[in-house]
């Protein structure tokens, strides 16, 4: 027999992984921009898996955690000239209270499934309508970023910089998802997922574990509004605060394969790239194109594979491999 | 601040109410029965306003005429799509089916926004800038007309729950979808025929109420959101509880709008749902 361990699975996604690392290299400044949206909407795809999919409770807020992050972040460095170094971990522990507080107030009482999506969405259209009105904020404006260049105040001149840095985002962030998705929170996580019930039975803190995944997500997709925030120089409502970045969030995640380990990574590897292809070919005369064929390969993909592209590899795989068992066993 | 203006905006928001109360049922009724939560609601009402404003340019027809056509080819879209789409996806999980609306809100925003273009557009009907002076009240037509409907389409919908076999039959599902099941009922096809008529109100109401409002492709985001709030407030799957919370939202939306501002108004219906979110989670009629 071939030997079978449960890394078995993770050697293609690694090899695509070297090929993401040395791509820079070879990359016009196009592509870069392109690769580093790439990695920033796989990270947060990550981000969000840890509540949205391993532990199965459909979150629509994420866009109050990546404003929480970007704001924080840039009001910190616009106003008192902190380095956003330290800023974002500031705005990281905002959204982890703000996450925290969300999945208090809808799970402290067993609700009608899916209510959980219900707040979540109409919490992030508050935090979007109040963004837009603080002038503080900047209001529907938004604020700049000052441009000092210095990689101190988290800004580099090349974008092969931030490059690296959102590589480094990715990594920590996938890391995380494997560890916790094998050790005992992740099987925690995933019995909260799969019965509800029968896990509170069985002894399993529901509410507070899935304020911990909450929390672990929130973080994560705060420090992604940080870089996000650096990259671009601005913050803005439309960008970081609406409901339509959480709509592409779960979307890439579902194609992939929600509540994988690396459904969340293959699902905007695969479509992004795709994404902006069109857009750049054919944005200009047919506007919103990308997100129609997003749109379109979603519900494709969830009416005959409802567990993503990861998932359906993982069931032709099995199918392989029972159909080579049984050959084996017959020449024998 | 009058006592007139103030007794103005109170008939507009209960007008408004009465909009939002029937949006919310229709979603209420394909929730109940088949645990979908339907984030493409609004949408399918967008797309019943664009559908009107495509039938004025092409034919120069009448809104309110193109209402009844637009309920039919509703009716027979919310069918087929449950068939061939929803009812398979569902079958992996409620989750699935909410993910798969999410694809069609994408879908439908920006197919609106690729045939018809990002501009505003307004759709001129027989009723528009037309007002009804009721001293001391001006009501604008468009308004009257589609809250009188909306309060009429609600009543009809009670009616059918209530007292026909089809009612009992809806309402059998979601008690016990298994045990109604065995006495019987085909599942699917009650279904089926309840999304087709959740969806077909949308493209009856949509039509009619087009004058009240400017078109955009992602004006559908906003009547999913007010139909969430609204079926949420109310008490999930439980009718009354829309009807009653339509009308407190829409009343509190614009008096706030009258005396705070746009924005505040805007957020007030967000305010409530926290509201009642902290102090009565299952809703201001829901049951435990």
């Amino acid at each position: 027999m071939r030997d079978t361990s449960p890394l078995a699975p993770a050697v293609g996604p690694w090899l695509i992984f070297l090929a993401v690392v040395l791509a820079p290299l070879a990359m016009s400044s196009g592509w870069i921009n392109i690769a580093i949206l790439t990695l920033l909407f796989i990270y947060l795809c990550v981000a969000w898996n840890i509540v949205g999919g391993i532990a199965g409770q459909f979150c629509i807020g994420h866009s109050l955690f990546l404003a929480a992050g970007a704001y924080t972040s840039t009001l910190l460095s616009t106003q008192f000239g902190i380095t956003p170094w330290l800023g974002m971990f500031a705005g990281a522990a905002l959204a982890t209270v703000i996450g925290i507080f969300i999945a208090w107030l809808s799970f402290r009482y067993e609700l009608p499934p899916l209510s959980f999506a219900l707040v979540t969405i109409a919490l992030a259209m508050l935090g979007y309508l109040a963004i837009s009105s603080i002038d503080l904020l900047g209001a529907s404006r938004g604020l700049t970023l000052p441009v000092r260049g210095t990689p101190a105040m988290y800004q580099f001149r090349s974008d092969v910089t931030y490059y690296v840095v959102i590589l480094l985002h990715v990594v920590a962030a996938v890391a995380l998802s494997m560890w916790l998705y094998h050790t005992k929170i992740g099987l925690y996580l995933r019995a909260v997922r799969d019965n509800e019930r029968a896990a509170h039975a069985i002894g399993v803190p529901v509410l507070r574990y899935k304020m911990l995944a909450m929390g672990i997500s929130a973080a994560l997709t705060a420090l992604g509004g940080t870089f996000y925030a650096q990259y671009l120089q601005y913050v803005e409502p439309h960008t970081f605060a609406s409901i339509n970045i959480v709509i592409q969030i779960v979307l890439l995640t579902v194609v992939g394969g929600t509540g994988t380990v690396w459904g969340p990574v293959v699902g905007p590897m695969l479509l992004v790239p795709a994404g902006e292809w069109l857009r750049h070919s054919l944005g200009g005369s047919l506007p919103g194109v990308h997100l129609l064929v997003y749109g379109m390969l979603l519900v494709i993909v969830i009416r005959f594979a409802p567990d993503g592209l990861v998932g359906a590899l993982e069931r032709a795989r099995q199918a392989w491999r029972f159909r080579r068992g049984v050959k084996e066993v017959a020449t024998q | 601040m009058s006592g007139e203006v103030l007794l103005q905006a109170t008939v507009q928001g209960l007008q408004m109410g009465a909009i939002y109360a029937l949006i919310a049922l229709s979603m209420t009724l394909i929730f109940s029965v088949g645990g979908l939560l339907n984030f493409a609601h609004g949408d399918f009402m967008a797309l019943a306003m664009y559908g009107a404003m495509a039938l004025y340019q092409a034919f120069r027809m009448d809104a309110y005429a193109a209402a009844p056509l637009m309920f039919f080819l509703f009716l027979l879209l919310g069918f087929v799509l449950f068939r061939h789409l929803v009812q398979p996806v569902l079958a992996a999980g409620v989750l699935a089916g909410a993910q798969l609306t999410l694809g069609l809100v994408f879908i439908q925003e920006n197919l609106l926004l690729l045939l018809f273009g990002g501009d505003y557009i307004n759709v001129p009907t027989v009723l528009s800038n037309r007002n009804l002076g009721v001293p001391p009240l001006v009501m604008p037509w468009p308004l009257l007309v589609g809250s009188v409907l909306a309060a009429v389409l609600t009543a009809v919908l009670y009616v059918v729950l209530m007292r026909t076999d089809f009612g009992r039959q809806v309402r059998a599902i979601t008690q016990n979808r298994d045990a109604a099941a065995l006495m019987g009922i085909r599942v699917g096809r009650i279904q089926a025929l309840a999304f087709g008529i959740g969806i077909g109100l949308l493209g009856l109401t949509g039509p009619m109420i087009v004058a009240q409002f400017t078109l955009t492709p992602a004006m559908g985001l906003d009547f999913t959101l007010i139909a969430l709030i609204v079926m949420v407030t109310g008490g999930l799957g439980n009718f009354t509880g829309s009807m009653v919370a339509g009308v407190i939202i829409g009343v509190s939306e614009s008096l706030a709008s009258l005396l705070y501002g746009g924005t505040v108004g805007a957020m007030i219906p967000y305010a409530i749902l926290l509201l009642v979110l902290l102090f009565r989670p299952h809703g201001l009629m829901g049951e435990h």
